[in-house]
């Protein structure tokens, strides 16, 4: 048995006289390695450079599981990507004197950007029975970013 | 642009046959059909199907369709609202293309193709993946009991030669903020990595109504990439909003490789990309970044796979695209390429896995601005 069905025509869109007003290519006003040479590298400690790299992974699903904490640190807090910065402190899970003075001091400032924020209520969970922690995670919970409210919820 | 009205007849193929034992593919007969689409044009036609549940979800009729020998490219999409969907089979005459039941994760290449919300495929997928003409059966499948409900089924031919114009629109999504950039200085960026790819853009600019924050996960997503529908349907809609809100550190996503291009409005219909994940740390915009990552994301939703994944071992199906393998280039043995490990070996591609640090990544193989000159939405 065989059924016919009916095609209908959508849109058919070859042979446009007058197309829309189009772009041209402009040259580049910025330049690239410029926006990429910003960042001294000199001071990093072994792994950073390498480890920022991989942070700038296209697809978060490519991140690495596991991070230096030495490296993760110094990317969080030198790397010139605000997104690297914050993925470098969503994957420390240390509970060193440093690692918690640093989370510490971007969750005690409620106006650090909320990429940070973010970042940093991540590291917090490595800290359970820390009550200041808590406490700022709870203070974070009304914060008017809801990038930010949504990671102090999370579990 | 010419509009017309074409009417091409489909045949539904009768189901026959115990469902655990199929029986040996009938040979295929268009006679008495029209080819698909139109010769010198890119067309876009539909057919509503119909679902039927199967135990292991359900599938629509299948269709037979005539392709006509001046095919250069052809995009499948079947639909069915936010439901996930991939063209279950399609092949022709001794040639199979895509078997879901026996690939229902996408491993196989050059296609790779599953699931996803208005699923689809686009032929050719390298360089010898074209369809023959000659008349080929389709079918969609989902995982999901979509029983007696209808969808649609969408063929978006191309009978003109490949090249042209890439078309993008680059939609601000409701209170987005952009600090001290335009709007006309990112589409000015992203037609600069465009060009030094080989590829002639022509972006529109466009303000639309809707959430600046976006859940990533859930239907918010695909409400906003339904969101706008150009007046001329055959562009990559990239829609910019401030960020994701459960998902701060993603960049930007496609929402398939490839998207249902040339066809508007459905939940995959379009780029998300987050304005804040492209800032640096005084919160002033990364313009080389974010034109990169807009760019990458247009080549995964025109079908382009990642040159070299990860961990050096999986690679796109493209034979002219320089491959990172592991054991060659990884230099610190971490187990992962970066882009400088792989400089001199794709590391510098737009479609690489991982957005280089100390270069830019603007380079197409031949066959990759091949398949985007292939595209519905070039011309």
């Amino acid at each position: 048995m065989k059924t016919t069905l009916a095609l209908v025509l959508v849109a058919g869109m070859a042979g446009c006289a007058a197309e829309e007003a189009g772009r041209s290519a402009a040259a580049l006003e910025t330049d690239p390695t410029q926006e990429r040479a910003a960042f001294e590298w000199s001071r990093a400690p072994f792994a950073a450079r390498t480890l920022a790299q991989r942070l700038r992974a296209r697809h978060t699903h490519d991140l690495p599981e596991q991070v230096d904490p030495v490296a993760a640190r110094w990317v969080a807090e030198h790397d010139p990507a605000m997104v690297v910065r914050g993925r470098a402190l969503s994957l420390l899970r240390d509970t060193t004197p440093e690692t918690r003075a640093l989370v510490a001091s971007i969750l005690a400032s409620p106006e650090s950007h909320p990429i940070l924020l973010c970042g940093a209520l991540e590291a917090s969970r490595a800290f359970a029975g820390d009550a200041e922690m808590a406490g700022w995670r709870d203070t974070l919970r009304d914060h008017a970013d809801p990038r930010v409210r949504h990671a102090s919820r999370a579990r | 642009m010419t509009r017309g009205a074409l009417s091409v007849a489909l045949a539904l193929v009768a189901l026959a046959g115990c469902k655990d034992d199929p029986p040996p593919p009938t040979p295929l007969d268009c006679s008495g059909l029209a080819d698909l689409g139109v010769a010198g044009e890119v067309v876009h036609e539909t057919a509503t199907v119909t679902w039927t549940n199967t135990g292991r979800g359900s599938e629509t009729e299948e269709l037979l369709v005539s392709i006509p020998p001046d095919l250069e490219s052809l995009t499948l999409v079947v639909e069915t609202g936010e439901s996930y969907t991939a063209i279950g089979t399609l092949r022709q005459e001794g040639v199979s293309y895509l078997d879901g039941r026996a690939d229902p994760f996408g491993e196989t290449a050059p296609y790779f193709h599953t699931l996803g919300q208005a699923g689809a495929v686009a032929l050719p997928a390298n360089e010898d993946s074209a369809i023959g003409p000659g008349c080929a059966l389709v079918q969609g499948i989902s995982d999901e009991s979509l029983g007696g409900r209808t969808g649609t089924l969408h063929f978006v031919t191309r009978r003109r030669a490949a090249g042209g114009t890439l078309h993008l629109s680059l939609v601000r999504v409701g209170a987005t903020e952009l600090g001290e950039v335009t709007m006309d200085e990112i589409g000015t960026e992203v037609a600069a990595v465009f060009t030094e790819a080989g590829i002639d853009t022509d972006i529109e600019l466009v303000d639309v109504d809707g959430p600046a924050f976006v859940e990533a996960e859930g239907v918010a997503a695909g409400v906003v990439r339904s969101s706008y529908r150009p007046a001329d349907p055959l562009r990559i809609v990239v829609y910019l909003i401030q960020a994701f809100s459960d998902e701060p550190f993603t960049l930007g996503f496609a929402a398939g490789i490839p998207g249902p291009n040339g066809v508007t409005g459905t939940v995959s219909s379009g780029v998300l990309i987050s304005y804040d994940a492209h800032i640096d740390d005084e919160g002033f915009i990364l313009p080389t970044m974010l034109a990169e990552t807009i760019a990458h994301e247009v080549g995964h939703q025109v079908g382009l796979f990642h040159t070299t994944e990860a961990e050096g071992s999986e690679f796109d199906a493209i034979g002219d695209t320089l491959e990172c393998p592991r054991r060659m280039f990884d230099a610190d043995g971490d187990g992962e390429l970066t882009a400088e490990e792989c400089e001199t070996a794709g590391g510098d591609n737009l479609m690489f896995w991982l957005s280089a640090l100390e270069f830019s990544q603007r380079e197409l193989s031949p066959t990759q601005r091949r398949l985007l000159e292939l595209s519905p939405v070039t011309r």
